[in-house]
């Protein structure tokens, strides 16, 4: 069994002797309820910060690429950018259309944003950074990460537009056809690893990351996960140049910066995804396990953003054909390798 | 209750105010899902009624208001307008000013076509090559302001030729940009030519067959990538055009990709053009002796130059008077456009995105 | 190339200012012979207004010479009808709607003759020389099933 955040934090309150003081006048499930919030609050707090410059990080990455200088004058090299964006966006005029069905407009937001969230709980951020270890941990990630879908489906129908109809369209059939092979080549580093559960996952890519033995696994999920988190070259559920601003075309203030946070979040947690299954996750040598995550996170999220800047967005049914005719068989073929290879030694 | 299964078209309203339209063009669409079923292009939001305005201005004073037409390569327009003014005087423009009219709108055009480049590249998804287009087309807008103070708005032709001499340090100043500028066009093509995706979003769509090309009067790049070997610096070399050395590229395949292909080959022609132009040019007179009052005699008189887009045509009809009687303006995106349905035949929507980029519209010139 | 066409019309002529008129009627006529010749290129088609009449000027062209031809058909100011040349070229329709948008010249047998530049919903003909130009016009827009959403 891993240790998790709770448990650690439960040893370290108990050498400092705070924790037997607590438990003579409380009883253990408040002390576990109160404890478990903290945490929470501290991760949410984190993840926060990370997203806020997440945003900054992609304005720096992009301009460097498109030899600009990006946001220079809020800050030291525009460092407190993400906050006065922040601001501008919350207090901003909530302005929406009369024809809207109010409900579903005004819960799309929260539907996209909570499920990315929750994803932070079942990843192993280090060694023993880790909220829960579930045993069905990749299957509780993978079911989870593809709800925000339903917000910005959800989104799409409530505006009472035509192009975010379009979009909404454009999403739901463009997550059956990636969803599938995404799920089919995690199965290969299931098989590798013989656990359901992510730190399990990570702790058997001690010495040797998956993205050697699953190669052609690597790359399906990868590309399903570009497809997952609506970036060039597979934006179509914004594809600003076609449907204006797609599932977003009729938000903005608040409900807006929701989807806007949401999408930064997801970006984050795609790249500690990718970390954990392909990239042996917290494993590394000398450096502390959190920083070898970190490091290995930020490679993926600035490659995400390197793809971004350089190639043109490819067409709705080319990516179809792309899910459907190529990464599908290849995720069959890749389980049937690994289990072949499996048999066999 | 209704069968859901039913395909319903829906009416859509691409513009005036949309990303992809390039200005206020509106396209009104029939969908079917993703698929386009009708195409039908609306224009005239941005009638400034020029032609009307010509009636009531002077000949010198129509100048300016050529500037706006296509806005992205302004000299071209000058220069169709000053010279279909000349023919209706009979005026022989000197030496010297024909070489700077030949650069000027050489550089104009490669200037267009980086705009083109840059704003099609993000039709497609591509941002990259937008702020790469625009490093180079500032320092041609720097040339030009360092020639005629303006970066835009040119005004520079002047009817019998143009209105400022080179001034010190430009030669140098346009050579430096003429031999950097191969590098950084071998910049784009790295991005854009063979890059699968690019290829898949162009090659193959938009096909404008020769025989339609021809019956819509389409000129410029899109009628030379529909294999039609039409340019009128060519045909009837206007100019000084028939002293220099270069080509007109053509390409059979029809559709944006081919349009892609002509337009960087162009820009490579132009700077050619540019290139010898600079290291022929003689000294004199940059104007010609023309009357204080410019009132041509009663007649008529169409001319017609290749600006970046196509075809640009100057209808003139004089009354003897110092004004224009009627002055009708040819624009080429005009008949372009007006060719966009049988592009766009059972197109995607993001076909259609990537057609009317092609198209290289400039909304100042089809309006008018 | 004036000469060739002077010749096989005998209801074409030359002005003594050098134009070549052509009937309204038979424009149909003169232009299938032109493009039969080679001139497959229609440039532009544009209207004029003069004192007694107005004209419509053909510029036609060739994609494979640099020859070029101007024609110019007069028609009355009362009943400015002429057919049009939509069956030989396509691209006439819009030059053809914008004589029509301007001059509110009228062509037989145009697919769509509808104002092209201007809001539908424009009084008068701005180019001719009669339209005053203090003239107040209201313009509607409509949303694509024509409803109309907005009055300026």
């Amino acid at each position: 069994m891993t240790t998790t955040m709770y448990d650690s934090l439960v040893g370290i309150l108990s050498q400092l002797g705070v924790y037997q003081i607590l438990s003579g006048f409380l009883p253990e499930i408040v002390i576990r309820i109160m404890l478990v919030l903290a945490i929470a609050g501290v991760v949410a707090t984190v993840a926060s910060l990370i997203l806020a410059y997440l945003t900054w990080l992609e304005r720096k990455v992009l301009s460097d690429i498109q030899q600009r200088i990006g946001p220079m004058r809020t800050g030291p090299h525009g460092l407190l950018q993400p906050i006065a964006d922040g601001i501008k966006l919350l207090v901003k005029e909530d302005v929406h259309p009369k024809t809207i069905d109010k409900w579903v407009f005004l819960l799309a937001p929260i539907v996209m944003f909570v499920p990315v969230v929750v994803v932070l709980a079942v990843i192993p951020f280090g060694k023993t950074l880790v909220m829960t270890d579930l045993s069905v941990g990749i299957v509780f990630l993978l079911a989870v990460s593809s709800l925000p879908t339903l917000g910005i489906i959800m989104a799409s129908w409530a505006q009472n537009n035509k192009y975010a109809v379009l979009a909404g369209l454009r999403r739901a059939a463009e997550i059956i056809s990636y969803e599938i092979s995404m799920v089919l080549a995690a199965i290969g580093v299931v098989l590798l690893a013989g656990t359901l559960s992510l730190p399990g996952i990570v702790e058997a890519q001690t010495g040797l990351p998956y993205i050697i033995l699953q190669p052609l696994g690597f790359l399906i999920f990868f590309i399903g996960l570009l497809a997952d988190l609506g970036r060039i070259p597979f934006d179509f559920q914004e594809s600003e140049s076609e449907l204006v601003a797609g599932y977003t075309t009729e938000y903005s203030g608040m409900k807006f910066s929701f989807f806007f946070l949401a999408e930064y979040l997801e970006l984050f947690v795609a790249g500690g995804i990718l970390t954990t299954l392909y990239l042996g996750g917290w494993n590394g040598p000398f450096l502390p396990s959190w920083l070898w995550f970190a490091i290995k996170t930020f490679i993926v999220i600035w490659v995400i953003l390197w793809i971004r800047a350089t190639l043109p967005r490819v067409r709705i049914d080319q990516l179809l054909d792309i899910g459907w005719k190529w990464l599908l068989p290849l995720a069959l073929l890749n389980i049937a390798i690994t289990g072949g290879v499996l048999a066999v030694m | 209750m209704s069968d859901i299964r039913k395909v319903v078209e829906i009416p859509i309203n691409m513009g005036p105010a949309h990303p992809a339209t390039h200005g206020v063009l509106r396209l009104r669409l029939k969908l079917e899902g993703e698929i386009v079923r009708e195409v039908d292009p609306v224009i005239g939001y941005l009638h400034r009624g020029i032609e009307k305005l010509a009636e009531s201005l002077t000949y010198p004073q129509f100048i300016p208001y050529t500037d706006r037409l296509d806005y992205a390569g302004s000299m071209l327009n000058n220069l169709g307008y000053v010279k279909a003014v000349e023919e209706l005087l009979g005026i022989e423009v000197p030496e010297r000013a024909e070489y700077l009219r030949v650069m000027t709108t050489e550089l104009s055009r490669i200037a267009s076509h980086l705009v083109w480049l840059s704003a099609w590249g993000l039709d497609l998804g591509a941002m990259a090559p937008f702020f790469y287009c625009f490093r180079e087309r500032e320092e041609i807008l720097n040339i030009f302001e360092m020639l005629c103070g303006a970066r835009i708005t040119f005004s520079y032709m002047r009817i019998g030729g143009v209105s400022k001499d080179m001034p010190e340090g430009f030669a140098d100043r346009l050579q430096n940009f003429l031999d950097i500028f191969p590098e950084k066009l071998s910049e784009y093509e790295t991005i854009l030519t063979e890059n699968e995706i690019f290829l898949a979003r162009t090659v193959g769509v938009g096909i404008l067959p020769k025989e339609d090309a021809i019956d819509y009067g389409v000129t410029g790049p899109i009628a030379r990538a529909s294999g039609l070997e039409y340019d009128t610096r060519k045909i009837e070399p206007y100019s000084i055009y028939d002293r220099f050395d270069f080509r007109i590229p053509v390409e059979h395949g029809c559709d944006v990709y081919s349009r892609y292909l002509i337009r960087v080959e162009e820009m490579k022609q132009s700077m050619k053009i540019v290139q010898q132009a600079l290291d022929k040019i003689p000294e004199g007179e940059i104007m010609a002796k023309v009357p204080k009052k410019i009132k041509p005699e009663p007649g008529r008189v169409y001319s017609r130059v290749e600006g970046s887009k196509g075809e640009l045509g100057f209808l003139i009809i004089s009354d003897g008077s110092d004004k224009p009687y009627r002055l009708r303006i040819r624009s080429p995106a005009y008949s372009n456009v007006a060719a966009l349905p049988v592009m766009c035949e059972n197109a995607k929507i993001a076909d259609v995105v990537a057609t009317v980029g092609s198209l290289d519209i400039c909304l100042g010139e089809m309006d008018r | 190339m004036s000469e060739e066409l002077l010749n096989e019309f005998p209801h074409v002529v030359k002005s003594e200012d050098g134009l070549l008129l052509v009937e309204a009627d038979q424009i149909i006529e003169v232009c299938t012979f032109l493009k039969n010749k080679g001139f497959d290129f229609l440039e532009a088609i544009s209207g004029a207004d003069f004192e007694e009449y107005l004209e419509v000027i053909y510029n036609i062209a060739s994609y494979s010479k640099p020859d070029r031809v101007m024609l110019t058909v007069r028609i009355s100011k009362d009943n400015p009808i002429l057919p049009t040349v939509t069956s030989l070229w396509h691209g006439a329709n819009w030059h053809e709607r914008e004589a029509y948008d301007m001059f509110g010249i009228k062509f037989k047998g145009h697919p769509k003759l509808a104002r092209i530049l201007l809001p539908d919903s424009w009084d008068g003909y701005p180019l001719l020389k009669s339209y005053p130009l203090d003239k107040e016009q209201k313009v509607e827009l409509e949303d694509e099933t024509g409803v109309e959403i907005c009055q300026i």
